[in-house]
């Protein structure tokens, strides 16, 4: 295929973060599953992949908020570049939490995604982290426009490109 | 049969009041029963992992009568979960092991492309409306 060298922020549009944090209860995932349909919307997907990005989301924020530490919120990254959309979920956990990965959810999930990880880490390695080594649990996904080529990742949020969005709750 | 003193269909059966509030706004179920015997649970709303557990019970209490059908009435719901998949199984099952009949009204893509994705919309009977 034609080379890959196309970091996906250096042509044409801009890579731009939101970044929600939301406690995890009843209420907020709603608003979580809202705001990534929203921006699927906005982006050039066809109404099936919205449909599978705000299920994709919400499966991942529902996992994330089973196994957060006592009532830390969720942190949810949407990076969106020409390519498609590169999301980071991350809640606090107990040292040594795994995401859960053996569930009926999970396996939606690899379905509705085109790339997804889950996977231990740090404070000091999430986007939006504050900087320690307390123990977080992170699910990553990607999610191509259409004619897009699966096989890099979409982006890699914290990396510093193009402006930056907060949304409080 | 701890259930068997609930009165019968028929009535509103939103038995949401144990809950806290939120879930008004996120789900919404009431249930008919037509002049056939068939029940519908028609639900309007969000199914999560935090509302299914509402949805679940209802459907529970519904098939503990043994209608002649359950209609569950899905073309009200804008996101349908992972969660709300499975109540949506285990309610098959069920009915399959009492002999009631089961059908799933799902008009929108907020229904119809999950139960896609997963390959379960071959496990059900999938109609337009409810009326038959």
């Amino acid at each position: 295929m034609a080379d890959s060298s196309s970091a996906l922020a250096q042509d044409g549009r801009r890579a731009e973060r939101l970044e929600l944090r939301v406690p995890t209860t009843p209420t907020q995932l709603p608003a979580v599953r809202a705001m990534a349909g929203d921006l699927a919307i906005r982006m050039d997907y066809d109404l099936d992949s919205v449909e599978d990005l705000r299920l994709a989301v919400d499966e991942a924020c529902a996992t994330l908020s089973a196994i957060a530490l006592g009532d830390a919120p969720l942190t949810v990254v949407f990076e969106t570049t020409r390519a498609g959309l590169h999301i980071d979920a991350w809640v606090p956990t107990a040292e040594g939490t795994d995401v859960p990965r053996d569930g009926f959810g999970w396996a939606v999930l690899q379905t509705l995604a085109d790339n997804v990880d889950g996977h231990r880490a740090t404070q000091a390695t999430v986007p939006g982290g504050d900087g320690s080594g307390a123990a977080v649990a992170v699910i990553s996904m990607d999610k191509y426009l259409p004619g897009q080529r699966p096989g890099e990742l979409v982006g890699r949020a914290g990396s510093g490109m193009g402006s930056d969005l907060s949304v409080a709750p | 049969m701890t259930a068997s003193d609930l009165p019968a269909g028929g009535q509103p059966d939103v038995s949401t009041e144990g809950t806290e509030a939120p879930f008004d706004d996120v789900i919404t179920l009431s249930t008919s029963t037509g002049e056939d015997g068939a029940v519908t649970v028609t639900v309007v709303g969000e199914v999560d992992t935090f509302t299914a557990p509402v949805l679940r019970s209802s459907l529970d209490t519904q098939l503990e009568q043994q209608p002649r059908e359950l209609v569950i009435d899905l073309s009200g719901v804008q996101f349908l979960g992972s969660a709300g998949l499975a109540v949506l199984v285990e309610t098959q099952k069920s009915a399959r092991a009492r002999d009631v009949g089961l059908r799933l009204v799902a008009t929108t893509r907020a229904v119809t492309r999950p139960l896609e994705v997963t390959g379960l919309i071959d496990l059900f009977t999938i109609v337009d409306s409810s009326a038959r």
